[in-house]
């Protein structure tokens, strides 16, 4: 018999038994160990355990249901203790069976068949064996999990806790219990639905999910789903919050700079590669802006590194402060007070190097302001216990597409722009190209040239006159803006309005145009001249809800009557007209002032608008008179519009005459006002009372008449 | 009375003193050693049955109805598993008078049994002899 062969203690007194029990346990391959009572069965047991014992029941010096019951309480349940009793004698099977006996077997014994009715006991046994087994271990795996595990049938009741560790208690799982009694209502459908996806695709499934157990701390748990059958699924529970609250921890040291609490270089590149690919995708233009503190180094090495790490820390809140509250329009309608948009990203990518990115740049100057604005407030003195410390920063600007596609090139460009601003003696801003700064810089001192223009009356008004084809007499004129810069003289409006209007400027410029064109005409009336005067509206000021004020305090302020004043407005102003123009139009008309629409036919002319609006007159745009006598599309544009004009019961101006055939056409036409160089170029305010004294040349006056 | 009766009426049915075909299932629990272990059964039955016989005798004497149904009880499955079955028969028999204490008819019956047992020994010893 080998060692580990399935050793059967058999107590019996009759030896007839105990050798026949031998021979035939042993021919099945078992060992076999005798004993004649109960008392010798119990020292042998003791001294040696078994896999099976047979008990005959009765034994003098204790019987067998004595020695069943010691053995029970010596060793448990799974031992098999099989009971020898008498055919049919039921008391005795009774009674084994309360002592805990695991099966019983009758006499006479049928010699034959006894081995297998034992092999059959052993194999259950054995597989009692491997299912303890396969417990003890199961227990073991679940108590060196740190996860909770317990067994939810399929409405999510807790039908059984496998493991429920300390770190898992918050999860206030209970036996008996729904899932739905501690978790909200949320969370535990994502349990359910997991369930339920987890049955259909037999899968594990996966899921991670917070919980708030007060104000301050968040939770967060990693839950495994898996499927034991039809109507048990196992659940996983992991407390994973150290595990987040670390890679958190480390995403923010990752991509935070420690001190300034700015995004770092790794932060910014990943920044600037998304900014790229989203100004790529809407073909959008970027700046980027390259930062470097003059002299923080040495500033750094005399005064201490605790110092300097001060210094840094306040200039980057200096740098949110300046971009965060950014508002680069100083006419913009933007409302006060209210924290616009972040227009620039600031982040930390060196010692003293900072860089900003600008997505949503209107215009290549705006990048400039805004390196100008924070160069002007990083110098201001840094304030540090009794000492003031003050810097300059040099800033470099690149622009993407034009300075770089890529961010590695971008960077590196706004980096040798900085390096060219401190060559060029720090505390500046540079572009990287050369177009760009010559552009901007022109741009910018435009604008500034424009503000100053206003306070230094550098503007002044020229009049066109128009000539009244019925009465053959000049009897309105069309003001005219002018700028004459002292140093680059002459400035075309064509120049300055676009940007007048970018900037907001138009409408402190438009007001005074008004004021100027009002109080001259008035003038002129003094000297019995009663000309009417139009004066152009930029859209921006007839949007502006302030505008009837501003016409009739000009109007008393001057005196001029207003029904000597034209308003000329573009299709544009009209265009999406709404209750707020159509009411601004009608209380001008109520005051008698004249609405003109100008540039006729440019733009996206609506036949809608024209039948709403009370406007009086339309002017037709000099680029169909440039044409009308060459070109039959010119012609017949012009006639349809005089055509409209007639039938809507609006005049009609022709503007740009600069032939007497364009005037005979227009005339012809049925055009009511003529306005051109053929009869006078625009001439200043002084000038017109002696033009209207003249009139103007005899034979045109006399060609006028002969084809009317 | 009856249950006397009718164990000497099953005694003079002709059954063989020894059940060859118990004899032959013994034999066949180990085939390698031929009639080794049916030999030593009944050594084993030779030795104990005199005493287990005799015990039941003194029981009877006595009147002592433990001891007796103790001994009929283990002759009864002694014999047996020896093919024995008319001892087994009586044994039971006496058994069961010892459970009751009823000891009418024990002489009777230890009669048949020592009749039996007789026939039964010297077929045994018969048998031992020959291998």
């Amino acid at each position: 018999m080998s060692a580990d062969a399935f050793k059967v203690l058999l107590a019996d007194d009759d030896i007839t038994v105990r050798y026949l029990m031998q021979a035939a346990l042993e021919q099945a391959g078992l060992s076999v160990t005798l004993a004649c009572d109960g008392e010798e069965a119990i020292r042998m047991f003791d001294a040696s355990p078994h896999d099976m014992v047979m008990l005959d029941v009765e034994m003098p010096r204790k019987n067998g249901y004595e020695v069943c019951s010691y053995l029970r309480k010596k060793i448990g349940n799974e031992l098999p203790i099989i009971m020898v009793t008498g055919m049919d004698d039921v008391q005795s099977v009774d009674h084994a069976f309360d002592v805990g006996a695991t099966d019983f077997i009758s006499k006479p014994i049928n010699w034959s068949l006894i081995r297998y009715r034992i092999l059959y006991l052993k194999r259950a046994y054995l597989n009692l064996l491997d299912l303890k087994l396969a417990n003890a271990r199961g227990r073991a795996i679940f108590s060196a999990i740190p996860d909770a595990m317990f067994i939810l049938d399929n409405g999510g009741v807790v039908v059984d806790t496998l493991n429920l560790s300390e770190k898992t208690f918050s999860l206030k799982v209970k036996l008996g219990n729904s899932l739905s009694h501690t978790l909200p209502t949320n969370i535990f459908q994502i349990y359910l639905n997991a369930l339920q996806k987890a049955r259909l695709k037999k899968t594990v499934e996966h899921f991670e999910y917070q919980l708030k157990p007060d104000e301050l701390n968040t939770l967060h748990f990693e839950s495994r789903i898996v499927t034991i059958n039809t109507q048990e699924t196992l659940c996983l529970v992991r407390d994973i919050t150290n595990r987040v609250d670390s890679e958190n921890k480390i995403f923010h040291l990752a991509y935070f700079d420690v001190l300034t609490g700015l995004p770092n270089r790794q932060s910014f590149m990943e920044r600037l590669e998304q900014e790229i690919a989203r100004a790529q995708y809407i073909n959008n233009r970027f700046a980027m802006l390259y930062l470097d503190l003059d002299g923080f180094k040495g500033i750094n090495d005399a005064i201490g590194h605790n110092t300097g790490d001060l210094i840094l820390k306040s200039a980057a809140s200096r740098l949110k402060n300046t971009t965060h509250s950014l508002d680069f329009s100083p006419y913009d309608a933007k409302p006060h007070g209210q924290l616009s948009q972040p227009a620039a990203d600031i982040a930390r990518i060196g010692g003293d190097e900072f860089t900003i990115v600008m997505p949503n740049l209107q215009r290549a100057e705006d990048a400039l302001i805004m390196a100008h604005r924070i160069r002007q407030v990083m110098q201001q003195p840094f304030h540090l216990g009794d000492r003031d410390v003050v810097l300059t920063a040099s800033i470099g600007i690149a622009f993407y597409p034009d300075d770089g596609e890529d961010a590695e090139t971008l960077l590196k460009h706004a980096d040798t722009a900085m390096y060219h601003a401190k060559d060029e003696g720090r505390n500046n801003c540079q572009f990287y190209s050369s177009t760009f700064t010559h552009q901007a810089e022109k741009r910018l001192n435009l604008e500034n040239g424009l503000r100053n223009a206003l306070l230094q009356n550098q503007f002044f008004l020229v009049y066109q006159p128009q000539m009244d084809i019925a009465t053959g007499k000049f009897l309105s004129v069309e003001a005219l803006i002018r700028w004459q810069h002292p140093a680059q003289g002459f400035i075309s409006p064509l120049d300055f309005i676009p940007l007048a209007e970018e900037n907001g400027l138009i409408i402190p410029i438009g007001e005074w145009a008004l004021r100027t064109a009002c109080a001259e005409a008035m003038e002129w009336l003094k000297k019995g001249f009663n000309i009417r005067v139009s004066v152009n509206l930029s859209p921006l000021q007839f949007k502006n809800p302030d505008l009837v004020k501003s016409v009739m305090g000009i109007l008393s302020e001057t005196g001029f009557p207003p029904s000597n004043l034209v308003l000329e407005v573009t299709e544009s102003a009209l265009m999406d007209y709404n209750a707020e123009i159509l009411n601004t139009i009608n209380t001008l008309r109520s005051h008698n002032i004249e609405i003109s629409l100008d540039d006729f036919g440019t733009g996206y002319s609506s036949m809608n608008y024209l039948m709403h609006l009370p406007i009086n007159n339309i002017k037709v745009d000099k680029s169909f008179v440039d044409g009308m006598l060459d070109d039959g599309k010119s012609l017949a544009i012009i006639r349809s519009i005089i055509s409209l004009s007639k039938n809507l019961n609006f005049t009609v101006t022709a503007e740009g005459i600069e032939l007497l055939e364009q005037a005979n056409v227009l005339k012809k036409l049925g055009c009511d006002y003529l306005q051109g160089y053929y009869f006078s170029k625009p001439v200043r305010s002084g000038e017109i009372t002696d033009f209207l004294r003249k009139q103007h040349p005899i034979e045109t006056v006399q060609i006028l008449r002969n084809t009317s | 009375m009856d249950t006397v009766n009718s164990c000497t009426a099953s005694d003079r049915v002709n059954t063989p003193i020894l059940n060859q075909e118990q004899l032959t299932v013994i034999r066949n629990l180990d085939l390698s050693c031929g009639d080794e272990l049916v030999n030593k059964i009944l050594q084993v039955f030779l030795e104990t049955s005199v005493d287990l016989t005799r015990q039941i005798e003194d029981a009877i004497n006595n009147e002592d109805a433990e001891s007796l149904r103790h001994a009929a009880h283990t002759l009864k499955s002694s014999a047996a598993n020896v093919g024995a079955e008319s001892i087994s028969v009586i044994a039971q028999k006496l058994e069961l008078c010892g459970k009751s204490g009823e000891f009418g008819q024990v002489g009777q019956l230890l009669d048949n049994l020592q009749q039996r047992y007789q026939k039964v020994i010297t077929e045994i010893k018969q048998i031992l002899k020959q291998s």
